[in-house]
Parts: C-alpha cells; structure tokens; sequence
C-alpha cells in the first residue's frame, strides 16, 4: 500500500488506563463540544453516539485479587491499512496526509454502515434517529461542529473544528508549524486527572513521544497491524494483555 | 437492411441496458441524493451566529465551586472548560458541569409556578401567575403558627441567600435546616469538641496518609481535581466504588463494622505507643474509658468481626501513625447516607489519637464563624407546618420519609424553590420556578471540607425566561417586600467586609495567579477572580470526649463495636454520585454516562457477586425483585465479583430505562431504605427474588 504520510505532523493520543477513575468528564466534554445528539431511550447502548465510549474492565478475580480499570475508547485513527477508508463507496472516509487525523465526511455519507463493520474498535456510530434536542437548546450549539443528520455514521475526529481553529490562529501568527498545546480535544482538556496527552507523535521534544515510547506503552489489537496512534500506557500486565482482546459488546448495529 | 425489432431483440436492449446502469453512476447517484432527501428536513436545528467570547465564572451545581471558563456566541453559552489551577477546582470540572448550560433547556424546567392540585408526584402540578402563588406562599406562612412551624431547608448554608432565610424565619420564630447528606458529617466532631473553635475544614492537600472509610474522594468529592496525586489513600469500604479502586490500599469491610475497624486501628496506635497518651490524658475527659475499650478489642477480633487481616489492621494502623500528616475520614456516600453516630466519633477520634487536629495536612479550623443551624433529626416529629426547600436541595439524595416525618401530617404545606418539577418539587403544593445555572448571580462559597473560606461568584451569561425571579428576589416579595431584603446590596456588604480585612488572596483567572488582597474585590469577583482566606494560626488542641456526650456514651460505643450488625440475609447498600445521587433533573446528554457506557453501576442495575446471585436464583442480566418493609423495585442484575457476598449495590438516580423521559418519578431507591437511630440508611436488609 502507497505511503499516504506527509511531513512531520502526526496527532496522537495516549491515555493513562492507571491514572484514567473512569468518571466520564471525557464523555460529556465531547458530546458536548460536538453537538452530539441524545438519542431517545430505546437507544440502549448498541445505538446511541458516543464517539470516546469508557468501559469497565476487570481481571475476573474476587477480592482481593479483583482489579478494575476503566478503558477510555474512541476511534483510533489507524495510520495503516485504515479499515473504514477504503471499503466506503463514497469516498466519505478520509485520512488527512497532515496529520493522519481519519475523518467522516456525513454529507457524502449514505449510510451503507460498511466502515462500521469494517472497524475493528467499534468507535463509529451510525445515527439511527432525527437528531433532536429540548426546544431551544439549539441556541446553546458549538458554532463551530454542524450537526449530523439520521443516517449517517459519525465518529471521533481529535475535534477537527478546534483544529481548524488552531490552524487559523498559526496562520494569523506567522507561523507554519504545530506547536504542542496548539490544541487539545475536549476529551483531554476535560480530564480532570491528566489521564490524557495529546501531541505530535513525530515530535521527539514533545511529551507524547516520550509516552509512547516507554515501557508502558501499547495499543489497541496491535497485531493486526492497523499502526492505531491513540495509545494506551500500564504498569500492569494484565491491563496490557487487555490490548490484544476485542471490547466486550461485539459489532454496532 | 430489416430493421424489425423483435421480442428477442427488444428484451436484450432491455437486459443491456440494466445491466450497463448497474454499472454507471446514476444508482449510486440515485442512491446518494434519496439519503439525501431523506436524511435533511426543515426541523433539524441550525447553528448559532454572533459574537463568540469567554467569560470566568464558576459552577453551582453542586458545592464544590469549580472554576469555569464558559463561552458564549451571541450571549448564549455553549462550551464550558476547567479553569486550570483554580484554587477551588485544580483546573478540573466534574462531567455534569461540562454541560450545566443546557440544564436551562431541560425538559423539566419550569417557567411558571405551579400548584399542586392532586396526589403528589408527576403530572400533579397545574400553572399559575406569579403573584398568586406569592400571595398563596405568603397565606401559608402567616398561617402556620407557633415556634419551629415554618422551617428552611438548605444544602448550601453560608451563602447571602440563607441570610434572608434566616431572617424570613426570624419573626415567624421558624428553624434553618441544614440538609443531611454532604460528603463528610461533622456533626460527631462538634459532639466530640468540648469547647469547639468554630467551624473546621480538612488539609487533605497536605496530607501524606488518608483512612477514608467511605468517602467518595474520587466519586464527588469536592472538584475531582481537588484531590491532589500524592496522598496514599486506604479506601475503608464494601463496596468496589472508584475510590476504592484506585486507592493506594482498599480494605473491603463487613457492612456497618467501620466503628469496629476504627477502634481496632486505634487499638494498634496505643498498643504500639504512637499516640502522645500524657496530652491525650490531659485534654481528653473520657480517655481512659476509650483506651480501655480499644485495648479490649484486639486485632485478631476485629479482624473477625470486620472481615479484614490482622496484618492489613496493624499495616493501615502503622502508616496512618508513621507517615503523617495523617487525616482519617468519616465519609459520606452522597446517595448511601452518612455513617452511623458512633462510627462517626470513632473514626474521627483517630485523628486526635496521631495529632492531626491542627496542623496542616489534618483537621484545621476555618477562621470565619459558622452561622446557627440545626439538623433536620434534631426537629421534633410532626412540628413543621410549613417547609420551603432552597433549589439547592434537589441535588441532596436522602429519603423522603426523613422530612415526611417532620411534617405536622397532610395539612403541612411544602414550597420548593426549584427551576425543574422534579425531585424534591415533586413533592411540593406550590414549585416556585427558581433560575437555571448561569441565569443570575449566584454565590460559590468554599465546600463544608474544604481548609479555608472562599467567595466566588457565577455570573449571570444568559437571560433567564419571563417569570423566573432570582431567589432573593421572591424571598423579597415572600417577606411582603420588608425593608433590607436586598440580595445585592447584602453581597456588596459581605464583599465589604471581606476587603476591609484585608485578608487572603485573590486567584485571578487572566493570570492564573493568587497576589494578596488589596483593592476593589467587588470587581474582580465580577471578573471571575475567586478570594480564598488565609489560615489560621496553630490551634492549640481543645479539650475533647472521645465517646461523645450522654451518659450511656460508653456502652453505645461498645454496643456498635462489638456487637456484629445483623450478619444474616442479604443487605442492600444504596450509593450514589454527588449531583446525579437524587431523582432530580440532570443534563439531557449526561445520559450517556447512564446507557451509554460501562461507567456506572446503572441507576436500575443491582450489582451482587456471583455466589450470592445464583444461590438466590439469579443469573447475569435477568431481572430480579428486591423487596423491603418500604416497597418494592425491579433490578437488573449485575454479577461482580468485586463485590462482597451477601451484600446487593444499587445506585439511586434516575433508571435507564427512564432517564431522558420528560415525565420525572417520583421518590427512588432510598425510598425503600431503613433509616436506623442515627438517621443513618446506609444499610437495609432485603429479599430478592427473579422478577
């Protein structure tokens, strides 16, 4: 497969399962930020859009063996072999060369759910319902993230409207490069714990890189090969096996 | 040439042409613009346009004050943010709060008042103009007569807002209530203090070692961010909460055994000679009596009576002592209830045990007076005629029967105060409709356990809808508009006083630093900036009883020590998260956190170990019927072995199955909860059977 990197910029995450409380901040940070809708009750929670989903993991032993740990996952931006990419007929799946940020285009989108079952991580959401909110809220809106429309998938983009607006800032400042702290998503702004860094994985000044490349780094089914660059970090082996075990749940849809 | 067209031919084109469509783009086209069509329709909502600013403010919805950088387009929030090193907050921002803006377009929210015209519950409320339910308020008070009938109840208490209660209650001879619940009860620590400094807070910042036996320090307790990386925590608790699971130590007792486990702690220190005896000798009237009960209680039986190693007693007894400063906690679940009274003065005489009151990183007294208060138990029973209930008190999450029975029967009147007709409003004859978050100005002052007094404001960022009154405002007009109840110029004169101390500092959020007092705090306040007072100086140990006062002080202890509590049968233990523990409103997206994701032992989901399960018959994932002498309610069962056997976890809150519907419930799980002597519900024996 062709090499689609460009430069030297590519966003990553990593996330600190043993610092992470499980509290959910991430969760509605995000929702919030992305105008997410709330889909009615029925939704249970095969259906409802939840681009960073937490889940609980424990090692199956009683106390005092029992240990428990919470599992923050969003898409993971696969940097080869992207699986929703090429199996959409739209072209509505796209990898920005940049930066390796994996979006969804929904205007293109006609809801055939194929990069769904193509992802291994289960972090795209199909939009079963009309997106609809509480009479007026509308007016409480990020300005920045349109809403998406019933039947289209959506998923997690770093917060791409927080980007263009760092990228614009640059601009305005003369400067062509990225530097950390530029922007954040919500998610990680909102983490209460410092759980999560964001940076460029490219850039061996920043922290990230330093992350990543610790002892305590791994990924999530590293052994497919997707090269995912939301990382995850442990001391502990049994939370690090974990990477290798699909979420419990099974497919979307 | 035959140009005839035949059948045969005609089919073929037919057929060609099919199957070169197939291959064109136009069904793909076709297909695209149908989504298209069909996906896109008038009502799906538009963004907002205008001016995009940011505002520092802070977060009311609970009492933790967490500093907020809101932004706004048009003059309408739309994102909030932590504000990073807060004084309050440590830049960090509880997962309702980052949605408090939509809170004003909850489908609950109220607009009018309402009164209530049948049973209480949903649907029982009908609207009404303003100034007759001020006129049918003010009836009621003028109505109830005698001393202690009109009562206040308030969850926030040393705000300008409980000024003007006080003083609503000053000529009627009424009572403010503090409401039960919080995240740590120091009604035994005011007991225990013979000649009390006034109001104390916890240095958990500077603490090295913390015994929390039960607190939610990672479940609500105070800002999440506010708990610093590098206190060694040993979480003292059943249940597998957040807390306990990322705790430096989890020590998972029997339920109700925490007076037992403290003692037997305090049994170690003395035994081992941690504790200064000679002083303890001297300030402590009752020290004697307390030695020898600890001493009485050795390791090998407390590890019998709590569940817990003899070695993990002496190790949490050893660190505890060791590696101060050292702070023991008696917590609070917000949804669970607080501990029982004599846990709560075992637990906290640990700390008078090691030296913690006073010093930092232990029990520290906060320099502004407390204002007078009672508890809601201490109230004689049937005495309130008339109750009102600040909006604040929608978030608290303790049985309804605690106030029921206050009440002076069916002709007692309640008035809530409340912008949602849910929660506490459900039960109320007339709902006042009270501000949305970031509606007016509202007060933030430092939570009960925070080490110093803080004032801070939440400024008003949107313009609440026709009819809403700010509280101090209907107070105003409940007072039959008496001269001096002006909210504002009262918070000017707090603000006053505070410059003219010239104490503290002022955070301010431009910078991002604290610089000492001086100048106009009024309009830094208005800024965004937040005053923390300084603390006190050392404070010399006051002179205590360690078994609390009463005569029979000593054998209540020994009772709630030794005396294992109702070992058989399965045990219900309600908990909750502090801002989603009631039944009130919550923001409309929050129900992500309910369905979903794994983050929470669902509001409709008993969690129980597997053993306990199926020998009761239950499997994963069915449903089962948990009865008590209160009531019955419908579970989803969750097997966890996590979780103690014999013991069932169930979170109050809304349900799954009912959170997002605009019809609220009424009453919750801790509804069907006993509450024992001590006002405590913490534990509940239950049946359960398949549903």
């Amino acid at each position: 497969m062709k090499d689609h990197r460009v430069g030297n910029l590519r966003f990553g995450m990593a996330i600190d399962i043993d610092r992470c409380t499980g509290c959910g901040a991430c969760m509605m940070a995000c929702a919030v930020e992305n105008n997410t809708s709330v889909p009615p009750p029925e939704a249970g929670d095969r259906r409802g859009l939840t681009w960073i989903r937490v889940y609980r993991v424990d090692n199956g032993k009683p106390y005092p063996e029992n240990r428990t740990v919470y599992f923050p996952v969003a898409c993971q931006h696969c940097d080869h072999k992207t699986p929703c990419v090429p199996v959409c007929p739209q072209n509505a799946v796209d990898i920005d060369p940049q930066n390796g940020i994996v979006s969804t285009i929904p205007e293109r989108c006609l809801g055939c759910r194929y990069c769904m079952a193509a992802c291994p991580y289960h972090a795209r959401y199909f939009n079963w319902w009309d997106p609809v909110w509480p009479k007026g809220m509308e007016r409480s809106f990020n300005p920045d993230v349109s809403p998406r429309m019933r039947g289209v998938v959506e998923k997690c983009n770093f917060c791409h409207g927080r980007w263009q607006a760092a990228r614009a800032q640059a601009a305005a400042e003369g400067r062509r490069d990225f530097r950390e702290g530029d922007f954040v998503p919500a998610c990680v702004e909102a983490c209460p714990v410092g759980a999560m860094t964001f940076g460029n994985l490219l850039d061996p000044g920043s922290e990230i890189y330093r992350l990543i490349h610790g002892p305590r780094a791994f990924r999530l089914l590293e052994r497919i090969g997707t090269q995912t660059k939301v990382y995850y970090l442990s001391d502990h082996a049994w939370v690090r096996a974990l990477g290798d075990k699909l979420p419990e749940g099974g497919a979307h849809g | 040439m035959d140009r005839q067209v035949t059948r045969r031919g005609f089919l073929a084109l037919l057929g060609g042409g099919a199957v070169g469509t197939v291959f064109s783009p136009l069904p793909w086209k076709l297909l695209d613009d149908a989504a298209i069509w069909t996906q896109n329709w008038s009502w799906l909502p538009r963004l907002p346009r205008g001016e995009v600013r940011t505002h520092a403010s802070h977060c009311t919805l609970c009492p933790a004050g967490c500093g907020i950088s809101v932004r706004t387009v048009g003059g309408e929030p739309f994102g909030i943010s932590p504000i990073p090193g807060h004084p309050l907050s440590g830049g960090a921002l509880c997962p309702l709060g980052f949605a408090a803006h939509h809170m004003a377009y909850h489908p609950c929210r109220l607009t009018d008042p309402i009164r209530r015209v049948r049973e209480r519950g949903p649907l029982a409320h009908v609207p009404i103009a303003m100034s007759e339910a001020i006129s049918e308020a003010r009836a009621w008070i003028g109505a109830a007569g005698g001393k202690g009938a009109v009562a206040v109840l308030d969850a926030r208490p040393e705000r300008v807002i409980s000024t003007l209660y006080r003083w609503l209650l000053e000529p009627l001879g009424g009572v403010y209530v503090a409401a039960p619940g919080g995240e740590a009860s120091f009604d035994a620590l005011d007991e225990m203090l013979i000649d009390p400094p006034g109001p104390v807070g916890l240095d958990l910042a500077a603490a090295r070692t913390c015994l929390s036996f039960g607190a939610p320090l990672l479940d609500g307790w105070g800002s999440p961010g506010a708990l610093p990386g590098d206190v060694h925590i040993i979480q003292i608790e059943t249940r597998p909460s957040r807390t306990a699971l990322h705790a430096g130590r989890w020590l998972r007792l029997h339920p109700g055994t925490e007076a037992t486990l403290a003692l037997g702690i305090a049994h170690v220190i003395l035994a081992e000679g941690w504790a200064n005896e000679p002083l303890l000798r001297e300030r402590g009237a009752d020290f004697a009596t307390y030695r020898q009960l600890a001493l009485d209680l050795t390791p090998a039986r407390t590890a019998e009576l709590t569940g817990i190693g003899e070695g993990e007693i002496r190790a949490a007894a050893r660190r505890f002592a060791q590696e101060g400063p050292s702070l023991a906690l008696a917590g609070t679940d917000p949804g669970g209830g607080p501990l029982p009274r004599e846990a709560q003065l075992a637990v906290w005489g640990l700390n008078l045990l090691v030296g913690s009151f006073g010093p930092p990183g232990g029990i520290v007294r906060r320099r502004a007076p407390a204002a007078p208060r009672r508890r809601l138990g201490d109230l004689p029973d049937r005495s309130i005629q008339l109750l009102l209930l600040d909006p604040s008190v929608t978030e608290a999450a303790f049985p309804w029967s605690l106030v029921a029975r206050k009440l002076a029967g069916d002709q007692a009147k309640v008035i809530s105060l409340s912008p949602y007709d849910a929660g506490m409003a459900l039960r109320a004859d007339l709902v006042l409709p009270a501000p949305a978050p970031m509606e007016t100005r509202d007060e933030v002052t430092a939570p009960a356990t925070a080490p110093a007094d803080a004032l801070a404001l939440s400024r008003p960022l949107r313009r609440p809808p026709k009819g809403v009154l700010p509280v101090g405002e209907m107070l105003r007009q409940l007072a039959g508009e008496a001269a001096g109840f002006d909210y504002e110029a009262l918070l000017r004169e707090k603000v006053a006083a505070i410059e003219a101390s010239a104490r503290g500092s002022v955070y301010e959020p431009a910078t991002g630093e604290s610089t000492p007092l001086s100048g106009d705090l009024t309009s830094a306040l208005e800024e965004g900036a937040c005053w923390v007072d300084e603390r006190p100086a050392a404070w010399p140990l006051p002179e205590f009883r360690l078994l609390g006062g009463g005569a029979d002080a000593r054998e209540r202890m020994r009772r709630a020590v030794f005396e294992r509590p109702n070992d058989a049968g399965l045990v219900l233990m309600p908990w909750g998260w502090r801002g989603a523990a009631g039944a009130g409103a919550l923001p409309q997206v929050a129900a992500k956190l309910y369905r979903e994701s794994h983050l929470r032992g669902e509001a409709d989901s008993a969690r129980i170990h597997p053993e306990t399960g199926r020998s009761a018959g239950l499997r994963d994932g069915g449903r089962a019927r948990l009865g008590t002498p209160a009531g019955f309610r419908e579970v989803v069962v969750a097997f966890d072995a996590a979780v103690l056997p014999g013991v069932i976890h169930v979170a109050t809150g809304p349900a799954n199955s009912s959170f997002g519907d605009v019809e609220p419930v009424l009453g919750g799980l801790v509804d069907l909860c006993r509450i024992d002597e001590s006002g405590s519900w913490r534990l509940t024996p239950v049946t359960v059977g398949e549903a």
